[in-house]
């Protein structure tokens, strides 16, 4: 991947992370909605919900075959381990803060094999089943359009420093 | 070899009041999330259930998980060498040599294997994790009724060597399948 | 790019600073570490006290990359015998339940139908505010017309209190009203203290319904178990894992245990077994109880009891033979109407054969004294006496009795309540009779509760306040007492997650909203924090909050002085000084001053009675959602005897339905089993939450709530579990 790639990838993924917060009044217009629905739309998915929460924000809770509370632990120690500090008001593996640690990541001097491996690590097995719950429950359609968006970047992200790193051991 | 161990757990199942703390603090020591598989456990508490006729009623409780057996059936099934016997006594498995066969999940007398979520097989290494700090495995120190004691069998002056002595009418579960259990019940 | 993409996605984003640099404008959650951050460990250790149950077991938490992976046992702390339950253990994962209350939160749909929005503190503390004060404007400016709820647990919960008292409101109900008041009252009538009964020591011991190997309690659970040694007599209408542990079982009938220990003493004064230096020396009244007891004959009481005459003789025999027997006296009691004198007859039991301030039986508990929290007083001229201060003979005035306190608020008998403030307890899940608690709070115009979780009363609530988790606060030293007392801390193993505030802060926070009646705000009452309590607590005791943030415990090795009260270096706490077998307190109230047995009902054809009791991975309707411990009991169901089940046509699995006298319903699976008699049926508590918000748990089976009828006994004002008639049909 190359800055200018990274770059527009790291600010499209911070876009996504700015739609997951809290709606605020612009949002709540570009969804054509009244604000107050909105709200209580987003606690329904996200925060507290009928049948309990319709998809919680934390990757954790969308892996099929892993422990949450190891994953979470991963995840922190890869953060430690990068240099990077996480929210500690937050579990490690809520969804938009694990997306600025990638942009971080992107923004500062990764080698793609970096990139790659925590890709694959860390952002592969969950964000398809978070974009198929918002499917199933974001009756606004701003949420899954942002989870979608995400898992696109995610790949793309992937794709691109799998074949940088395969170009750069032919070059080798 | 004098230094050469044998870990044992030794059971005395009358204690146990199937309060599952056992099955609990293993899944937090080892990070298994059963996601309701029923399946998915490392130890488990055998129970006769309620027999009898009200009100002549009996109910007993014998906590069991791998038996580390000196002859493990589950390891020459392997078709990968992805199990065997430490030096220990302890067998373990190697999850990525593991290619989820299920033949040693078969071939284990006492069902202490499982397949995990992700399809490999699984069981209870005796936490080895923690034996290796000098710490008893968690389903040994988290018992409120103190059923199972873990030790060296290899030292005589162990509490696990001095119970075996002290009680020539333990058993082990299932001696006809030639297993050499090292897992002893003492009620 | 869909239609869809480029409505939504259009640059909200803050633009990213320059790429390479040490951080990166626009992001909220992530920076560049610092230095101590990196170097902390990946793995520490936390010594803190667990908060899944009342026993507060200490523990060393291992936090590994700053995620809590297990709770390991400390195995020095002597009161848990080192260990670690089922639900301690799975206490670990209640951080990071996707389903904790994360934010304060104010309903804006109807209530219960779920539509909240997320408020700041401030903005939520304003809305209870503005409620609050209208309401207490419109009844004349007397506050007494909020009720305030509260379990017990934490130290937090006296900051709770002080804020009721400074608040200006008699109306606090409490814990105990719903699990042992009755239990307490009985004893300190006869001992003058509730005393514990020394477990490890004793070699036979009797159980009236304390399901010890289910309900888990410190240490006794362990000492009567880890020793098979001892001969263990069980009495429950259920077969429990404490009957399948015990010596003997004998079924007996609900509500009958006072006949039976009223036999024993029949049997051990009648043949002489009693002990006359112990009795002779410090009790009062032994020729009351004598004459009284010649009435209740084993063959009487096999017939009120079902326990067979024979067995009767022969436990009261051994039982007086036994040196260091002892007739437990439990916990949680509140089964029927004559519970407080069933608690005096088992306490008499073992006062006649001595077993009180002896190896082996009870002792009164001791406590390591720590220094006090003081706080000024706010007084108010228009305070009322609490709704239901005329209908319970002792009423604890900070415990207060739930179903008449419940009865009078619905009915503004004498003055109306119009708001409920609860502190952590799940009283729509946990109270008897929920459709009575549903109709308290449509008449509430303000309900605020405070809770970590989204328990069903929280779902219920105007205004939901997140306290953070016992393993993300610091909590003061609280001490334990008992035979060997402790001191307990709580300690962060991580911060506090989502914007939640431990007790004191949230406490705090809400009392500056309000103001007494001089205008000062209520918040300059408290004062202080936490840490400088848990300093001003441990004054006395150098190095002593030390050992505690070491261990998590302290103790500067203190046990009660067995034998302090037979050798008069103690004194007995009744205006006697004496162990009261004849009470002349109860008489001069117009009680018995003897417990007499006054029957325990007829169960009418084709009904049964209800029973409670508890689950060893569950405390109360708390944990059934915890994923670990749901995994062992997905569902609940109600046991019902074969031979009853064969009569109804009822066959395993069957979903039934189950009503009471007074519109309660519940329907469940039934699980047809011997394990019960065959004139009653039991649920485990904790499922059928209404919380939408425990997926594992709603809608799942039933909660005791539901089916428990409305009764309580008027001298302790304890409710009563036990008194609850029911049909159960096939659906």
């Amino acid at each position: 991947m190359i800055a200018e790639e990274k770059q527009e990838a790291a600010q499209r993924l911070l876009e996504l992370v700015a739609l997951l917060e809290y709606p605020t009044l612009e949002v709540a217009d570009r969804c054509d909605l009244k604000f107050e629905d909105l709200e209580s739309r987003y606690i329904r998915l996200f925060v507290n919900s009928l049948g309990g929460v319709a998809a919680p924000p934390y990757a954790g809770c969308f892996l099929e075959k892993e422990n949450r509370l190891e994953f979470m632990s991963q995840f922190s120690g890869f953060c430690l381990e990068q240099g990077v500090a996480i929210d500690q008001a937050q579990p490690p593996d809520y969804i938009p803060m694990m997306v600025e640690v990638l942009v971080m990541l992107l923004s500062g001097d990764a080698e793609p094999e970096t990139l790659y491996s925590v890709i694959a690590d860390f952002y592969c097995r969950w964000p398809e089943a978070f974009a198929s719950t918002l499917r199933e429950h974001d009756d606004v359609g701003i949420y899954v359009t942002v989870a979608e968006e995400l898992c696109a970047i995610l790949r793309e992200i992937k794709t691109k420093n799998a074949s940088s790193t395969v170009a750069e051991r032919a070059d080798g | 070899m004098a230094n050469k161990k044998l870990w044992t757990i030794v059971f005395d199942a009358d204690k146990c009041i199937d309060c599952k703390a056992c099955d609990v603090a293993c899944k937090r020591e080892n990070n298994i999330d059963a996601k309701g598989n029923q399946e998915v456990r490392r130890n488990w508490i055998n129970t006769t259930g309620v027999v009898g006729t009200y009100p002549d009623l009996k109910q007993s409780f014998q906590p069991e998980q791998c038996h580390q057996c000196g002859n493990p059936p589950c390891v020459p099934v392997c078709p990968v060498d992805a199990t065997w016997a430490k030096d220990d006594g302890v067998v373990v498995v190697d999850k990525k040599l593991c290619i989820g066969c299920t033949l040693c999940v078969h071939e284990c007398p006492y069902e202490a294997r499982y397949m995990t979520e992700d399809y490999h097989a699984d069981k209870c290494d005796f936490c080895a994790h923690r034996v290796a700090e000098g710490k008893e495995p968690a389903c040994v120190d988290t018992c409120p009724t103190r059923v199972r004691i873990f030790g060296d069998m290899n030292d005589p002056n162990s509490a696990v060597s001095k119970l075996l002595k002290a009680n020539p009418d333990a058993k082990v579960l299932r001696p006809e399948k030639g297993t050499k259990p090292n897992l002893h019940y003492i009620s | 790019m869909s239609i869809t993409r480029r409505k939504f996605l259009k640059g909200t984003a803050a633009g990213l600073g320059c790429l390479g640099m040490s951080s990166v404008a626009g992001l909220r959650y992530v920076s560049k570490a610092h230095a101590e951050e990196l170097a902390a460990q990946k793995v520490k250790y936390v010594a803190s006290s667990c908060a899944i149950c009342t026993n507060k077991c200490v523990f060393r938490g291992q936090v590994v990359n700053g995620v809590i992976k297990r709770l390991e046992p400390q195995p020095e702390f002597a009161k848990g015998r080192g260990m670690m339950c089922a639900r301690g253990n799975a206490g670990a994962w209640t951080p990071y339940d996707p389903n904790r209350v994360k934010y304060p939160m104010i309903r804006t749909g109807k209530r219960g139908e779920g539509k909240w929005k997320k408020a700041t503190w401030d903005e939520a503390y304003a809305y209870i505010a503005e409620k609050t004060n209208k309401v207490v404007e419109e009844e004349g400016g007397h506050r007494s017309c909020i009720g305030f709820v509260s379990s017990e647990g934490t130290y937090h919960e006296h900051y709770w209190h002080q804020f009721r008292e400074v608040f200006g409101s008699p109306n606090t109900l409490r814990h105990p009203g719903l699990c042992l008041s009755s239990n307490i009252r009985g004893n300190m009538s006869v001992f003058g203290t509730y005393p514990t009964a020394d477990v490890k020591n004793s070699p036979y011991i009797i159980l009236a319904g304390a399901d010890r190997a289910e309900a888990i309690f410190t240490p006794d659970t362990m000492d009567m178990f880890s020793d098979r040694s001892k001969k263990i007599i069980c009495l429950d209408p259920r077969f429990t894992k404490t009957a399948a542990k015990a010596t003997e079982w004998y079924p007996i009938k609900p509500g009958s245990d006072m006949a039976f220990a009223l036999a024993l003493l029949h049997v051990i004064i009648g043949e002489n077994l009693y002990d006359k230096d112990f009795v002779r020396d410090h009790c009062e009244g032994f020729d009351q109880l004598a004459r009284h007891v010649k009435q209740y004959t084993p063959q009487w009481a096999a017939a009120e009891t079902d326990v067979p005459a024979e067995a009767i003789q022969k436990i009261a025999r051994e039982f007086a033979k036994t040196p260091g027997a002892v007739f437990y006296p439990g916990r949680r009691s509140g089964w029927h109407g004559q519970d407080v004198h069933a608690r005096r007859a088992i306490a008499m039991v073992n006062a006649v054969c001595g077993s009180f301030d002896r190896e082996g039986g009870l002792i009164p508990n001791i406590s390591i004294p720590l220094k006090s929290y003081f706080y000024e007083p706010a007084w108010y001229d228009l305070t009322r006496p609490r709704l239901e201060a005329d209908d319970v003979t002792f009423l604890n005035p900070r415990d207060g009795s739930w179903i008449p306190w419940r009865e009078r608020a619905i009915k503004g008998d004498p003055y109306p309540i119009r708001g409920l403030f609860i502190y952590k307890q799940n009283v729509v899940d946990s109270v008897p009779d929920r459709n009575m608690t549903m109709e308290l709070f449509d008449k509430m115009d303000i309900i605020v509760s405070i809770d970590t979780f989204m328990s069903s009363t929280a779902w219920l609530a105007d205004v939901v306040l997140p306290e953070s988790n016992y393993l993300e606060r610091f909590d003061a030293p609280y001490g334990l007492s008992g035979i060997e007392p402790f001191v307990v801390i709580r300690q962060p193993l991580i911060k506090p997650l989502y914007d939640t505030r431990p007790g004191f802060d949230l406490i705090k926070g809400l009392a500056a909203h309000f103001e007494d009646e001089d205008g000062i705000s209520l918040d300059e009452y408290f004062e202080g924090d936490v840490e400088q309590h848990a300093r001003d607590f441990m004054s006395d005791y150098p190095g002593g909050l030390e050992m505690l943030k070491e261990k998590g415990f302290f103790t500067d090795g203190r046990k009660a002085e067995i034998g302090a009260y037979r050798s008069g270096k103690s004194t007995i706490n009744t205006s006697t000084q004496k162990v009261e077998l004849y009470s002349a307190d109860f008489e001069s109230r117009g009680l018995d001053p003897l417990p007499v047995y006054r029957g325990c009902g007829v169960i009418p054809k084709d009904r049964f009675r209800f029973v409670v009791g508890r689950h060893a991975i569950h405390t109360h309707s708390m944990t059934a959602a915890f994923p670990d411990l749901n995994w062992h009991m997905p569902e609940n169901s109600v046991w019902i005897n074969t031979a009853s089940a064969k009569e109804l046509g009822i066959k395993p699995g069957d979903m039934v339905l189950l009503t009471n006298r007074t519109g309660g319903e519940a329907r469940i699976k039934a699980q047809v089993t011997e394990a019960i008699r065959p004139d009653c049926l039991y649920f485990a508590h904790g499922y059928g939450s209404m919380s939408k918000d425990q997926p594992l748990v709603f809608g799942k089976g039933a909660t005791q709530s539901q089916i428990l009828e409305s009764h309580y006994e008027s001298i302790s004002g304890n409710a009563m579990m036990h008194e609850t008639i029911v049909e159960i049909r096939k659906v």
